[in-house]
């Protein structure tokens, strides 16, 4: 027995007899829809506000205003516009220009190739360099360098996170999107995940970190730095000196929630949510055995509630 | 009174501009460009002010709307609210409550947002704006049975991905 396309539509109008609502509730239970429906009913959805959008007409108008008396502002002609028609030569320029990249491209290429590495949700894995160097990339990371260019500049771009273990020799840079370190030492971990924030620990040796505005610090052994909104902090000394996620653990310091939650689910095959909260700072350590005892762990330090439905966990204020 | 009139034009303003906000987010703009897209159709209402009747001002803004070129990338990110007055009493000790809120506000936009967008822009229309079958059909320019169609669709889907159990 199939059922009309139209036939909910028309029952949520309250359009359909008797009759039609029983042969309905078969397939369905209306009764739970509708009390679905009647829920949704307190919602709305999200618009900007009334003052700020007539603020904006107001300025549009006055823009416009000098030409409303000028020009129909339906029609805007450009053909007629004397500065618009285009000089002969441009027309070669854009038939050359494709032509030089592609030159370009073939004569530079071997200089410019670059090998790429990547990890996936959950997954680890490690690079090991003709020169002894090694990076062990964590969940979700992606490393890309030049082999050709390793005798002459050792440089790495990190989008995510990867603990580097560098050979001596040529100065040794990694660039991310939130700042650059370069290697002065030996041991070290970059955790990166977009232009405004990085964490940057030092196990061994130095490094130094610098900033998309060029600032630098100096790190030792066992101290660490983050950069948060394209600005780096202060240095401070890790309360452990190991590499946390290879130990099976997270060690976050002032770090806001939507970057502890973010950071967690790669190691996780799970989702979080955690409305109106992601602002809030953690400090702490987050077991990554196990996905409950990391949740119990991080609600109990913020006075937070947690749920698990299918796979995703809310997370929502108990204060 | 004609549209060039500040208090007429205003009085337009107060009336349509949340309707047209959420028609243009249900067709699949984000709230943001949604917004602007709404100040230039205003704008433009302004302008032609001389040739546009005060009660044909509003589906003058609807046609407007419909004809603004929407990006090709669009993604839905329809956000939900509690309306003002008649969000649910909140009971701070019982987080239990606040949670099944929560996650219902959330599981509803999501199943929003992976609809299709014709079937979204009915959903929204009908449920959010309060508009009939017949007066969607008018501003999309479709059949009333393809609205019902649409609209179907879009509760078979909320019904299949929030109450139909399957065990």
């Amino acid at each position: 027995m199939s059922i009309p396309k139209d036939i909910l539509a028309k029952w949520a109008a309250g359009k359909l007899s008797r009759e039609q609502q029983q042969s309905l509730s078969e397939h369905y239970d209306l009764d739970a829809l509708q009390a679905w429906l009647d829920r949704q009913a307190g919602l709305e959805v999200e618009t900007v506000s009334e003052d700020s959008l007539w603020k904006g007409i107001q300025e549009k108008k006055k823009e416009l205003r000098t030409d409303k008396k000028d020009s129909p502002p339906e029609s805007k002609n450009p053909s007629t516009n004397i500065s618009s028609r285009k000089p002969e030569w441009l027309k070669w320029i854009v038939f050359l220009l494709p032509l030089i990249f592609l030159i370009a491209y073939f004569m530079f290429r071997s200089q410019i190739a670059m090998t790429t590495i990547k990890t996936e949700k959950a997954e680890v894995k490690t690079h090991l360099f003709a020169d002894g160097t090694t990076i062990d990339l964590a969940p979700q990371t992606e490393i890309r360098f030049n082999e050709n260019q390793w005798e002459t500049e050792r440089l790495v771009v990190l989008e995510g996170q990867a603990t580097f273990n560098v050979a001596k020799g040529n100065p040794f840079i990694v660039q991310t999107r939130s700042g650059d370190v370069e290697v002065l030492g030996t041991q070290f971990d970059i955790w990166s995940i977009n232009r405004d924030w990085m964490r940057v620990q030092c196990y061994e040796g130095k490094v130094s970190v610098s900033d998309p505005q060029s600032d630098h610090i100096i790190l030792e052994a066992a101290e660490e730095v983050s950069i948060a909104n394209g600005k780096i902090g202060g240095v401070q000394k890790m309360t452990n000196n190991k590499v946390d996620w290879k130990a099976q653990y997270r060690s976050f310091t002032t770090t806001p929630i939507k970057l502890v939650l973010l950071d967690l689910e790669r190691f996780f095959d799970i989702r979080f949510v955690a409305s109106g909260l992601e602002d809030e700072v953690f400090t702490g350590v987050i077991t990554l055995e196990n996905v409950e005892q990391a949740a119990r762990y991080l609600s109990t330090t913020m006075a937070y509630e947690f749920k698990q439905k299918e796979n995703t966990i809310y997370f929502t204020s108990s204060k | 009174m004609s549209v060039c009139a500040e208090a007429v034009f205003k009085d337009v303003f107060d009336r349509c501009q949340k309707p047209l906000q959420v028609f243009l987010q249900a067709r699949g703009m984000v709230m943001h460009k949604a917004a602007d897209s709404v100040q230039d159709c205003f704008v433009k209402l302004w302008n032609n002010c001389t040739k546009v009747e005060r009660d044909k001002a509003k589906s003058y803004l609807f046609t407007i709307a419909s004809r603004l070129h929407i990006d090709e990338y669009r993604k839905a990110e329809v956000r939900l609210k509690y309306r003002r007055g008649l969000s649910p009493m909140v009971v701070k000790e019982d987080g239990q409550y606040k949670l099944e809120e929560q996650e219902f506000k959330y599981k509803l936009e999501q199943t929003i947002n992976n609809m299709t967008d014709k079937n979204r822009a009915v959903f929204l229309l009908n449920r959010f704006e309060k508009k009939t079958y017949k007066e969607i059909a008018e501003s999309l320019d479709i059949s009333v049975k393809a609205v019902e169609k649409r609209m179907s669709a879009a509760l078979k889907r909320l019904y299949q991905e929030n109450i139909f159990q399957k065990k």
